[in-house]
């Protein structure tokens, strides 16, 4: 979602310098800001309990105050099971809810729902025009493409097994197949002019992200794949990978140590700097600048989190505690310094920027 | 084990001969009834409730889960297709179903599915509050559940078929077929029940709050229960117990869900046999009991396929012998274990433990007491030393006592220890929970008229818990702790024609230890334990019919802990009806019960709904 979050921002300035904003729309610092009620902070989506429907959205102010459940506190039912991400698109809010089978459409400024899509087992959405936007799907792996003006789905594209983070750039998105519960190593790459498949790339073993530099370079990390034997023993182990993609063939391949399984990649504002969670046993927060020949070797912030963000200079991180009760967000400045913390909802997974 | 053995040695000793030299002061009583029943002998300070027959019906789809919910003060949650008790504000793992005296809960995961555990084929059902783990080993830590299907020698004949209609496509039927003399005593009931479970709920997580329709959540069930008594002759006796059941089912998923393709299969075959022995002052049990349990989870669409298959060998011999007015009992079990599990490392996992409990008992005058030790020896992990002190006292005729104060455990099931698998591990160095109880409790039985109340306090400490490591994989930990104390009470009146047994708890369960630096649910009340709970049934008894008016209140129960507010589900009240009609002229009984009379809407488990009104009708055939 961040990796969606970040094209975001480029599509928003896209938007800006076309000067397509509407009358309602603020400039501000190049980007596009949706007037309302959340418009100066970000949100927080949490995935809730599994099984148990009770995925909610936290939205925390500029200065740190928090609303939690901020779908349901407007709406008269509940988000449901397993808020998995959510993206901005125009004027309205898709939140993707896994485990429900659906995205629930609200409108930005007030959170109200206007419609619900539904789906099989939607992961990640990424704006691909004005009119339309791609919504990775592991119930048909595949990409579920969502026309954003009846909010209904008007095609599917096959990917490769359980699709997961997607972004787009230069009229290509770039779909990463992590294999959903087996392996698959592969990024699909549709042209979101036609909607058909125009290659496939084998970048390692399970990509899980991929994010949009400066330059509009596609990076897709890959977490490895672990093989295990019937009595669960580790026949074999790949590495990950973090892949460069530049006109729509592999530039570059950094490897991580095997046995990371190097997750959450996401980009700052700048599109200049990459943050992603590594470690063999406890995880890290790396920072990788694009010009970088090789991976850090020091970690940025030395924290284990269940997801991560990167907006406005700060690096966002949560902790989902221990998976029943409330969790938190954590701030940090672009140098790894905290600013802050808020306790969100249960299971905060992924972060959306307005 | 030298030095505990001597100590086992040392505290018996001191107590024997301390307690001999009270008693040569005192005047003698009569002697201790012999019970080669293990509860009935160690009911010294212990809050025991026998389920009311009344209560259990004639129904062959009542399952264990409805009658504790509606007849009793233990939490039951219903989600999926799992339902488990909370005992005392303790997790669902902290109960211990026994049957005859053989420990039931899967090896495995700790769990009995109270959903699938029917109420009928006993004897007896008793419900003990509180742990008594120095008795019956693993588990007991929040209370016990007793099913004892052993039949008496009472020269009775019956043939019973059973129909039994439900409105949410339930059909059931069953042949019990009861038949002893003073010599022999048997007992058979085979049931099968399919339960469609199609009901309309109102989806309050939904837009619009739609009406939708439960359509997944089939149950089929075959059950056989053989018992079988045989007095050779004035001294000993023989029993077997056969208790098989299958269970297949659907299993639905929260209402957020629009879908669900889980199953779940349950198979279990229990055998029993005993042999009980009477001598001039005492009595010899041996127990031999063989387990098994076939379980199958499916849940294609997240590729889910779970199994595991285990095996339990069970040995336990027991003498009680009486001098005076003493009772001295001496117990050792011995049982070997095993599970294959998809999900293990070594695929099957064998493990051996071996038991010995002591105890003591003793009567002077208005005032009993009993001590008990126990010590247990497993072969991959160490468990101390169980004890237990128990008085009771008769104030007066009508008015008793109790007090007791003893130490339960909890071993690390086989998931806990040998899970493996990408994201998660069983962590093969836990060690067993453990747990103080204390509790003080009186008793009224006037004719009339009974009551009880028990306070308690209960520090479980080394509780297991799975947490999230660093790399994001799964292990559990003996960290948590639990302080659970509260109040319970149970009253009965009886009258010629209108038995009136109420029931209430108090129940406060806080979490006293951060699991994680950023934890606040310290010192607040566990997630699904209702600080209230309690009901009120009236039977009525008129000629030919009787008449039952049962209504009980579940309170408020936290979902999520939050620093400013937590996530609650709403209390509920739920009453149900029934009327039986027994006419003399025929053999024939019919019971209608109406459950859910209010059709109120109400969850046990944070968006799983529960039927409304239903309409059982149940028809008994009864050749004497």
């Amino acid at each position: 979602m961040k990796m969606k979050l970040r094209k975001l921002g480029i599509l928003a300035m896209a938007i800006t310098v076309m000067a397509s904003c509407k009358k309602d729309q603020v400039i501000d610092n190049g980007e596009v800001i949706v007037p309302g009620n959340y418009e100066n902070g970000y949100f927080v989506t949490n995935e809730g309990n599994f099984g148990t429907g009770n995925g909610s959205i936290s939205f925390v102010t500029d200065e740190g105050t928090v609303e939690n459940g901020v779908f349901e506190s407007v709406n008269s039912f509940v988000l449901g099971d397993v808020v998995q991400s959510m993206s901005i698109i125009n004027e309205n809010a898709y939140v993707l809810v896994n485990g429900s089978s659906k995205i629930e459409v609200t409108s930005i400024a007030d959170m109200k729902s206007i419609a619900t899509i539904d789906v099989s087992s939607p992961r990640f959405m990424s704006k691909v025009s004005d009119a339309k936007a791609y919504v990775t799907d592991w119930g048909i792996n595949g990409v579920q493409v969502i026309d954003l003006a009846t909010n209904t789905v008007s095609t599917t594209i096959a990917c490769g097994a359980g699709p997961e983070g997607i972004t787009v750039s230069n009229g290509f998105a770039y779909v990463c197949n992590v294999g959903a519960w087996g392996l698959d190593s592969t990024v699909t790459i549709i042209n979101t002019t036609t909607d058909a498949v125009e290659t496939t790339l084998t970048v390692g073993d399970k990509p899980n992200s991929a994010v949009v530099d400066a330059n509009g370079a596609v990076w897709v990390l890959t977490g490895g794949y672990t093989e295990y034997d019937a009595a669960w023993n580790i026949v074999s182990e790949t590495a990950g990978n973090l892949v460069k993609i530049v006109d729509n063939t592999i530039e570059n391949t950094y490897a991580f140590p095997v046995g990371n399984h190097p997750e959450d990649l996401v980009i700052n504002d700048s599109g200049t700097t990459l943050y992603y969670s590594d470690g063999l046993w406890s995880k890290a927060v790396y920072a990788f600048d694009i010009s970088g020949t090789e991976l850090p070797t020091t970690a940025l912030i030395n924290k284990s989190f269940y997801g991560l963000g990167a907006h406005d200079g700060y690096v966002y991180g949560t902790d989902a505690v221990d998976f029943t009760q409330s969790g938190w967000s954590f701030k940090y400045s672009a140098n790894g310094i905290i600013v802050d913390s808020v306790q969100v909802g249960i299971i905060p997974e992924g972060y959306c920027f307005n | 084990m030298k030095k505990t053995l001597a100590y086992i040695l040392l505290f018996w000793g001191l107590s024997v001969n301390s307690l001999a030299q009270m008693a040569m002061d005192t005047i003698r009583l009569p002697e201790i009834k012999l019970e080669h029943n293990r509860l009935q002998t160690h009911s010294i300070g212990t809050d025991i409730e026998v389920l009311s027959p009344e209560l259990i019906g004639e129904s062959t789809s009542q399952k264990l889960s409805d009658c504790l919910a509606n007849h009793s003060s233990v939490y039951i949650k219903q989600y999926g297709a799992l339902a488990t008790p909370t005992f005392r504000g303790t997790s669902s793992s902290h109960t211990l179903v026994l049957w005859n005296g053989i420990p039931l809960n899967s090896i495995a995961n700790g769990l009995l599915d109270f959903s699938i555990t029917p109420v009928q084929g006993f004897e007896k059902i008793a419900i003990v509050h509180g742990g008594d783990a120095s008795v019956f080993g693993s588990g007991a830590m929040g209370g016990s559940i007793h099913l004892n299907s052993i039949p008496d020698f009472k020269n009775q004949k019956e043939i019973k078929l059973t129909s039994e209609q439900g409105s949410y496509g339930l059909l059931s039927q069953g042949i019990s077929l009861k038949h002893s003399t003073d010599k022999l005593a048997f007992n058979l009931l085979l049931t099968t029940l399919e339960d469609e479970n199609i009901f309309t709920y109102t989806n309050t997580t939904q837009r619009g709050h739609p009406t939708l329709v439960n359509d997944y959540g089939k149950i089929e069930s075959k059950s056989g229960k053989v018992n079988l008594a045989y007095k050779y002759d004035s001294t000993t006796k023989f029993a077997v117990a056969y208790w098989g059941s299958a269970n297949d089912r659907e299993v639905p998923q929260n209402m957020t869900t629009p879908f669900s393709d889980a199953k779940q299969y349950d198979k279990t075959n229990n055998l029993f046999l005993s042999a009980t022995h009477f001598f001039t002052e005492g009595v010899i049990t041996l127990k031999r009991a063989f387990l098994e349990e076939d379980f199958r989870y499916t849940e294609h669409l997240k590729n889910i396929d779970s199994q595991y298959q285990t095996n339990s060998n069970i040995t336990d011999v027991d003498v009680k012998i009486n001098k005076g007015d003493f009772l001295y009992n001496l117990g050792g079990n011995f049982t070997k274990q095993s599970v294959i599990n998809n999900n293990y490392s070594y695929s099957r996992q064998l493990e051996k433990q071996s038991a010995i409990f002591s105890s003591v008992q003793y009567n002077y005058d208005f005032l009993s007491m009993n001590t008990v030790l126990r010590k247990q020896w497993q072969t991959t992990f160490s468990v101390p030393l169980i004890p237990s002190l128990a008085f009771s006292a008769d104030i007066t005729k009508q008015l008793s006592i109790r007090f007791k104060y003893n130490r339960n455990f909890r071993s690390p099931t086989f998931n806990d220890r040998f899970w493996a698998g990408a994201g998660a591990n069983g962590n093969p160095d836990l060690t067993p929970e453990d747990a103080w109880n204390k509790e003080f409790g009186f008793d009224i039985n006037a004719p009339y008229f009974k009551f009880k109340a028990t306070a308690y306090n209960l520090d479980i400490s080394d509780m297991i818990l799975w947490q999230q490591v660093d790399n994001g994989s799964w292990m559990p930990n003996n960290i948590k702790q639990v302080w659970s104390r509260g109040l319970e009470t149970i009253l009965k009146i009886n009258t010629k024609n209108l038995s009136i047994i109420g029931n209430y708890a108090f129940t406060k369960s806080t979490n006293e230890i951060a699991t994680d630096p950023l934890d606040i649910s310290v010192g607040k009340q566990l997630r699904y334990v209702p600080f209230h709970k309690g009901g009120i049934a009236f039977i009525v008894k008129e000629s030919d019919f009787s008449f039952i008016v049962n209504q009980h209140y579940t309170g408020e129960v936290i979902t999520s802990h939050g620093a400013l507010e937590n996530k609650t589900l709403p209390y509920f009240i739920l009453t149900d009806i029934a009327i039986t009609y027994s006419p003399d002229f025929i053999p024939v009984s019919i019971e209608g019960k109406v459950k859910n009379l209010m059709d109120k809407s109400y969850t046990t488990y944070q968006n799983y709904p529960n039927p409304g009104r239903e309409l059982v009708l149940t028809l008994n055939y009864t050749i004497n």
